[in-house]
């Protein structure tokens, strides 16, 4: 019993960091029809600036200002000089645009931090819940807790504000939103940053939650966020959470269970092959984007 | 008194694609004004570039509305000084409720209260959507989705209405209704620029109509002259003359007309 509590711990917890980083890119799918591969530079931007809030202030509480500010201006400023000139074009062009972003940006964070994993320890990573032989680190209620209130965030800001109202449109058809005056230019700009600086808390919490940040973490991620998107039903935020959380419990239990039969990201794109063969409209069937 | 909206000989490319070829155009306050064309005349075109649809167009020609220049400006722009768009096809938000839409029409707006009670009004004018504003718009008839896109674009409280072919796929008894209401709207101070291939329904409640043909409009008058003139009631109202029979004649009496 201590072991499945535990694992739908530690499940859930990879899960909210899935889901962090996967909203971003599925609102830019959904809205846009582009495949925002630099999103995963965005997330790594935002560990990095987490850790250097942290190392400069001694204090976890900088690091996600630090990262939600500078991932939000990275995300603006992608869209409006790399993606706002592309989007008309055809997908495969904003997709090499992204590619080409995304090894930009890692080698520009390998010349900066080196190709290390640099430590990101902090003084409550230790501390946690202990019940009996059920444990949860702190780092753990960390990382659900503020997922579970930035997701609640997402839901209202997407469904309850005129912004959102504006880019749910947007998403279903550009052309008649503009003709009826969303400007939906600046409205791709706001889910640029919006979306970014989600990518740029998960960062920090995925350094924290392993205790190091590493240049090269995004690489792993950038292919991983595809798998949520592809599972979530692409650009369906409410398909890409569920998707995201999906994985991170199947992932825990499949090795828990029956250990690294093979290497941990291999069944993450085993669970996507075979839900792409039996649903290919994801998990949430075809329904409605962003 | 100067024409509401005013355009002065635009031409439109998409991009080698010469749509509009020099188009000159007069839309008086308060009037219904109706654009009527076969398929491809350009009849979208001319709403579309008059709303800053197609980037960077018109590429000459001048667009007023009420003495200002607004070609060459952003959309939003345009519909927050007081033009509204109903696009060709119905085109609602079918994944948003009926709500939504209308909220949407209000976008340029700030005005909280103002738009709250502007929902409720479109909502008592249109009582099939009230019965139905918490549903999807996709949910919707033909009908009903052609009057949310319209009380969508009374969300912006406009003094320019567009519609481009409001009748398009709807039931005659539907169609009669939608044109009965695009009156009344006018009726009530807002001026009217219809786009229609349905001529007969158009110039039955239009003050004046302009014909489109290949990007250049080729005949203009009011309802009551364009009614009458033989040209317009063979090739659009489809009153047969006795020597339409002839293949050549229709190409001949359409030469004239440049
Ligand atoms: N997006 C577009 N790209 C290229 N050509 C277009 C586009 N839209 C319309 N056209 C062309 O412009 C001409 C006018 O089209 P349109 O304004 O839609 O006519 P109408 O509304 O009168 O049926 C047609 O020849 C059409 O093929
Ligand atoms: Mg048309």
């Amino acid at each position: 019993m201590g072991t499945f509590l535990e694992n739908l711990v530690t499940g859930a917890a990879l899960g909210s960091i899935y889901a962090l980083i996967s909203i971003g890119m599925t609102m830019v799918y959904g809205l846009l029809k582009i495949l925002h591969v630099a999103h995963a530079g965005v997330y790594v931007f935002g560990a990095l600036l987490g850790l250097l809030a942290f190392r400069l202030t001694g204090s976890i509480l900088f690091a996600f200002p630090a990262a939600v500010l500078g991932c939000a201006l990275m995300g603006y400023l992608l869209y409006r000089f790399m993606y706002r000139r592309v989007q008309d074009e055809k997908p495969l062009i904003p997709l090499i645009v992204g590619i080409g972003m995304f090894t930009a940006m890692g080698d520009a964070y390998r010349l900066a931090a080196g190709p290390y994993s640099i430590s990101f320890e902090h003084g409550l990573a230790q501390t946690g819940i202990v019940l009996g032989t059920f444990h949860i680190s702190f780092n753990q209620v960390l990382v659900i807790g503020s997922a579970a209130a930035l997701l609640v965030l997402v839901w209202l800001m997407v469904n309850k504000t005129k912004t959102g109202l504006a880019w749910r449109a947007s998403a279903q058809d550009r052309e008649v939103a503009m003709g009826i005056g969303v400007n939906s230019n600046y409205m791709f700009g706001l889910n640029f940053m919006f979306g970014s600086a989600l990518a740029g808390i998960a960062g920090v919490l995925v350094g924290l939650y392993y205790g190091a940040v590493n240049a090269n973490m995004g690489e792993v991620w950038a292919y991983k966020v595809f798998v949520v998107m592809v599972l979530g039903g692409l650009g369906n935020v409410t398909g890409t959470v569920i998707a995201a959380y999906l994985l991170g419990l199947a992932e825990t239990f499949i090795i828990s269970s029956w250990g690294y039969f093979l290497p941990r990201d291999a069944i993450a794109f085993i669970c996507m092959i075979l839900v792409l063969i039996l649903m290919p409209n994801g998990v949430m069937g075809k329904r409605k984007q962003v | 008194m100067n024409p509401l909206l005013e355009i002065r000989n635009i031409e439109t490319y998409y991009d080698l694609i010469y749509a509009i070829r020099g188009a000159s155009l007069a839309v008086d306050e308060g009037s219904i004004t109706a654009i009527l064309g076969t398929n491809g005349a350009g009849k979208s075109t001319i709403l579309k570039t008059l709303m800053g649809l197609i980037e960077d167009q018109p590429d000459k020609g001048e667009i007023l509305f009420d003495g200002r220049r607004i070609d060459g400006r952003d959309t939003e722009a345009i519909v927050r000084g007081g033009i509204a768009y109903v696009p060709e096809g119905r085109e609602v938000f079918e994944e948003l409720s009926v709500r939504e839409n209308l909220l949407l029409g209000a976008f340029t707006r700030k005005d909280r209260d103002g738009i709250r009670r502007d929902v409720q009004r479109v909502l008592d004018y249109f009582p099939v959507l009230a019965e139905r504003s918490h549903q999807w718009a996709g949910t919707l008839s033909g009908g009903e989705q052609q009057m949310l896109a319209i009380g969508r674009a009374l969300m912006n409280r406009p003094r320019l209405l567009c519609l481009d072919e409001p009748s398009l796929g709807l039931a005659p008894l539907l169609v009669q209704e939608i044109f009965h209401i695009i009156r009344q709207i006018n009726a009530e101070g807002v001026t009217i620029l219809l786009v229609e291939q349905n001529a007969r329904m158009a110039l039955a409640i239009a003050h004046r109509g302009l014909i489109l043909e290949n990007g250049r409009f080729v005949l203009a008058g009011s309802a009551a002259d364009l009614l009458q003139d033989p040209n317009v009631q063979e090739f659009y109202l489809g009153v047969r003359s006795t020597a339409s029979a002839k293949g050549y004649q229709r190409w001949k009496r359409k030469r004239r007309w440049r």
